[in-house]
């Protein structure tokens, strides 16, 4: 069963389009969203949750359209905070228990202590971090199957940062639960995210078992004359500085047995990213 | 059960897990029978995805290392003793195969290699020199 599932996806904007996306989120997996500032992550969420009109293709969470009940059951984190500046924590318990049917105050105030979080302080005095934290406790505690959250740990500092990615594990302890997460900090997600689905332009560029993706892809650091040997079916992109070519290759294993001689090296996605969106495919 | 992860290893980390588990049935560690973590509870512990460690499992489970009772957990398996056995005398196999090759290629003779054998086990200098 698949938590979200969307076929050709597709949006055209002022700025560039959303391209025929199609990618899926399994039950009881954590799955990463990545992709630069202007990708077209927000707007992908955004139109997956009718939030902006699409002009086709297919979305359907539990296998089903998104419906009223199903809203019921997913909880979008936004990378901003839509409360008015001056409420404050307990305030927006009591405002959002009549809103959400399944809303939990115990978990909501445990989380809130938790993360210590002052109760009583306006949250327009909140930091980023402070608000970024809210939102998520707030996501949360209304106690969704279903997590998406748009760059969570963007203004968070790296303590604050591990914490979340806590949380996310235990939200996923029960296998009926999933997360999708978009971030353009890629490190967050090598480390708990179980497939990567990566993002340019508007268009879905790769999506892959995160394991896949660290093993079996590689990088070779070569001279033009070894880079002619490579065959070229196994490139996914290179570049070129200062007359070293740098090649991020999809089969590691195979290459290093086949030349042993070449410097093969473990990829990060973040070099992954990095080598496609500047360099030739 | 005690994992640690080395994040900068070349080992990947699933394989990590796997010889972690291995090492610790061999040191009798991890006995027979006794339960080992939940997939979940094992990713959250270690910070990591729960497809790496659902990878070292299945990998445990086929070599028979872990048994899994739906509904109950996963467990040594009664029999880890034997398949870690299995396994070391295929590795020792594998590097006297290796052995024989290298002697081949440096036409050294067999009663040779015999005799180095022997030398190193009654105590000879090993390579550490210790």
């Amino acid at each position: 069963m698949k938590a979200i599932e969307i076929k050709n996806l597709s949006k055209k904007l002022d700025a560039f389009h959303i391209d025929r996306i199609n990618f899926t989120v399994p039950k009881g997996n954590i799955v990463g969203l990545i992709g630069e500032n202007g990708a077209g992550k927000t707007t992908t969420i955004k139109l997956m949750m009718d939030v902006i009109e699409r002009d086709s293709g297919e979305v359907r969470f539990f296998g089903k359209p998104l419906n009223k009940d199903l809203k019921e059951e997913i909880s979008v984190v936004y990378d901003e905070i839509n409360f008015y500046e001056k409420v404050d924590v307990v305030k927006i318990n009591t405002i959002l228990k009549h809103i959400f049917k399944a809303w939990d105050t115990t978990r909501y105030f445990g989380l809130i202590n938790r993360f210590k979080l002052p109760k009583n302080k306006a949250i327009g005095n909140f930091s980023k971090g402070m608000k970024m934290k809210l939102n998520i406790i707030i996501g949360l505690a209304h106690s969704p199957k279903l997590l998406i959250l748009d760059e969570p740990t963007s203004g968070l500092d790296p303590s604050a940062r591990m914490e979340m990615l806590d949380l996310f594990l235990e939200f996923i302890q029960n296998e009926e639960h999933s997360i999708l997460l978009s971030s353009h900090i890629t490190n967050d997600l090598e480390r708990i995210a179980d497939y990567i689905v990566m993002m340019h332009h508007g268009k879905i560029i790769l999506q892959l078992n995160k394991d896949e993706l660290l093993y079996r892809y590689g990088i070779i650091r070569c001279s033009e004359k070894q880079f002619q040997r490579i065959p070229k079916n196994v490139i996914f992109a290179y570049q070129i500085s200062n007359s070293i070519y740098e090649v991020v290759i999809n089969n590691a294993p195979g290459m290093k047995e086949a030349y042993p001689e070449l410097t093969i090296d473990r990829i990060t996605i973040d070099d992954m990213m990095s080598i496609y969106i500047r360099g030739e495919k | 059960m005690d994992i640690f992860i080395k994040k900068n290893s070349q080992l990947p980390i699933y394989e990590q897990i796997v010889e972690q588990v291995k090492y610790q049935i061999s040191e009798g560690i991890l006995e027979p029978g006794s339960s080992v973590p939940s997939i979940r509870a094992l990713a959250k512990t270690l910070r990591i995805s729960v497809i790496t460690v659902q990878r070292a499992y299945d990998e445990l489970v086929k070599e028979g290392f872990i048994e899994t009772i739906p509904g109950k957990g996963s467990f040594i398996s009664e029999n880890c003793l034997v398949f870690f056995e299995e396994e070391m005398t295929k590795k020792l196999e594998y590097h006297l195969q290796s052995v024989i090759k290298i002697a081949r290629q440096l036409d050294i003779s067999i009663h040779h290699v015999h005799d180095l054998l022997d030398y190193f086990n009654q105590g000879g200098d090993s390579d550490e020199g210790d």
